[in-house]
């Protein structure tokens, strides 16, 4: 993935920058790739850039590949993730290179926030309700409902800026107290400018190919366990229970049943923190807190890097940064790099990762589940790793699994906790 | 009124501060809800509200929508004692 951020690139040069990375990272050939999907919201509404999935495909070289633009609005990543996941274990293709991005810094934030309102439906734009203040109005609800805190909301900028202090492709890369998310600006009452991710630039790619062909590609590699996506009403208030996030619930189910998994074994979460409240709401949505508690695994440290399930280890969207079309599948490639650990100073014990992407406010959702290769058996949709085998062998026997790494085998106490941790769902 | 913001980050066309609620209407022993701008800043949740209709909520020509894809009358949230 690019470094997100103010990028003086423009979209395509975003999208070709990650593209290309992931090419030479897989040691694919262009030509080799057989579906080329790109995830992006706006580039129309933000440049006057159309037709970037043919263009992404001149530029790197990956004609005559089976190109298309995935737009889903906030969640363009992963429905992108799941439109590749799609094309691999449908057999339509064995190759396929999904690339996301988004250019939005040279907007003004109110131009930014009215191309992302215009996803609201007309009896809410008219109204001048944005993306931030349905968070303001919902922040406020589900304080209280529950009877929460103000600094729970705080305690989540605080973790999450401090998780992107050591990714080095994060927008925000330093550490914030809580006095500050407290006291900064407000934007959309009772939240500050804190609670809010900022306006990005910036492109993450991921390769897939059947699991059968991953070692091919890679000594070692992460599986898409399962994916499911899944749509909530355009009307935001109509929703029945308006802290309640449906659409997250219903993808989530979904995913949970395909990959077998359940949440203990869930050791890494990347969740779409584009406001501090939604983190709390997705984590109660998915199953892993209770209606109203995940406030206190926010203040009590359990959603921290060294917790009992540590969640947006990248920085999330909050510190990392939010290039839309971009933002779903940069959340797979943190868990990608968890599980193979190759996630540097933001290292955590993992096996099984899930990431949750969502457009709109809770409109249009994708769960997905992953798992590291040593675990992993064969199965469609795997995002390849970067470590090509020279001399590909389909057919071969697939090398033995790696040794437990340093990490796993130093502190198997970890383990052993995490798998025995309590979950309430 | 079930929850109310100030947005102060508006965008083009939109009035700043926007004071915006969600309000329960009970319509033949059915709530019904709505999502609306509010008369005044000084709201809370709990408030009684009456509709107070407007001719143009925001600016038609500021924004990205197109003026002739959608209306943009409607009615604002004012408490009552």
């Amino acid at each position: 993935m690019t470094r997100f951020g103010v990028r003086d690139g423009w979209v395509m040069d975003l999208l070709a920058e990650a593209g290309g990375d992931c090419i030479a990272d897989t040691g694919i050939g262009p030509d080799d790739i057989e579906h080329l999907y790109v995830s992006n919201m706006a580039s129309g509404e933000f440049e006057g850039q159309t037709g970037v999935p043919n263009a992404l495909a001149h530029d790197l070289g990956a004609i005559p590949a089976y190109t298309q633009r995935v737009d889903q609005t906030s969640s363009s990543g992963a429905a992108g993730i799941y439109a590749a996941w799609q094309s691999v274990a449908s057999g339509a293709s064995d190759l396929t290179l999904l690339v996301g991005g988004e250019k939005m810094t040279h907007r003004t934030t109110g131009q930014a926030t009215d191309v992302i309102a215009s996803l609201t439906h007309p009896a809410e734009y008219k109204h001048g309700v944005t993306l931030p203040s349905f968070a303001g109005l919902t922040a406020r609800h589900y304080l209280d409902r529950y009877d929460a805190p103000r600094e729970a909301l705080g305690h989540v900028a605080v973790k999450n800026h401090r998780n992107g202090v050591d990714n080095p492709n994060a927008q925000f890369r330093k550490e914030i107290t809580l006095e500050t998310a407290l006291s900064s600006p407000m934007v959309a009452d009772p939240l500050r400018l804190y609670d809010f991710c900022p306006v990005t630039d910036g492109a993450a790619a991921l390769a897939m190919v059947p699991a059968e062909h991953a070692h091919s590609y890679a000594d070692t590699f992460a599986r898409v366990t399962g994916i499911a996506g899944a749509t909530d009403t355009h009307v935001v208030h109509e929703r029945a229970d308006p802290t309640h996030m449906g659409a997250v619930a219903e993808s989530g189910r979904e995913a949970f049943g395909m990959s077998g998994h359940d949440h203990a074994d869930v050791d890494v979460v990347e969740l779409h923190d584009m406001f501090t409240i939604l983190e709390l709401m997705q984590l109660e949505a998915l199953g892993f807190e209770e209606p109203g508690e995940a406030w206190e695994a926010a203040m009590d440290g359990r959603t921290a890097r060294d917790g009992e399930l540590p969640v947006n280890t990248s920085g999330g969207l909050k510190s990392k940064g939010h290039p839309l079309g971009a933002s779903g599948v940069a959340q797979v490639v943190e868990v990608y790099g968890q599980l193979l650990d190759e996630a540097g100073d933001r290292q955590v014990d993992a096996d099984v990762g899930l990431t949750c992407n969502v457009g709109g406010f809770g409109n249009c959702v994708t769960t997905t589940g992953l798992e590291a290769s040593a675990r992993a058996m064969p199965g469609p949709g795997t995002p390849t790793g970067p470590r090509w085998t020279p001399h590909p062998t389909p057919e071969g026997p697939p090398p033995p699994p790696p040794p437990p790494s340093a990490r796993t085998g130093a502190n198997p106490s970890r383990r052993s906790t995490s798998r025995h941790r309590r979950r309430r769902w | 009124m079930v929850t109310w913001t100030t947005s102060h980050a508006t965008p083009p066309g939109v009035r700043e501060p926007n004071t915006l609620a969600i309000v329960e209407f009970d319509l033949d022993g059915s709530p019904v809800r709505a999502l609306g701008q509010c008369t005044t800043d000084d709201v809370a949740v709990g408030d009684t509200v009456e509709p107070v209709y407007v001719p143009e909520l925001r600016d038609p020509d500021a924004g990205i929508r197109e003026r002739e894809s959608q209306r943009w009358d409607g009615y604002r949230f004012r408490p009552v004692e």
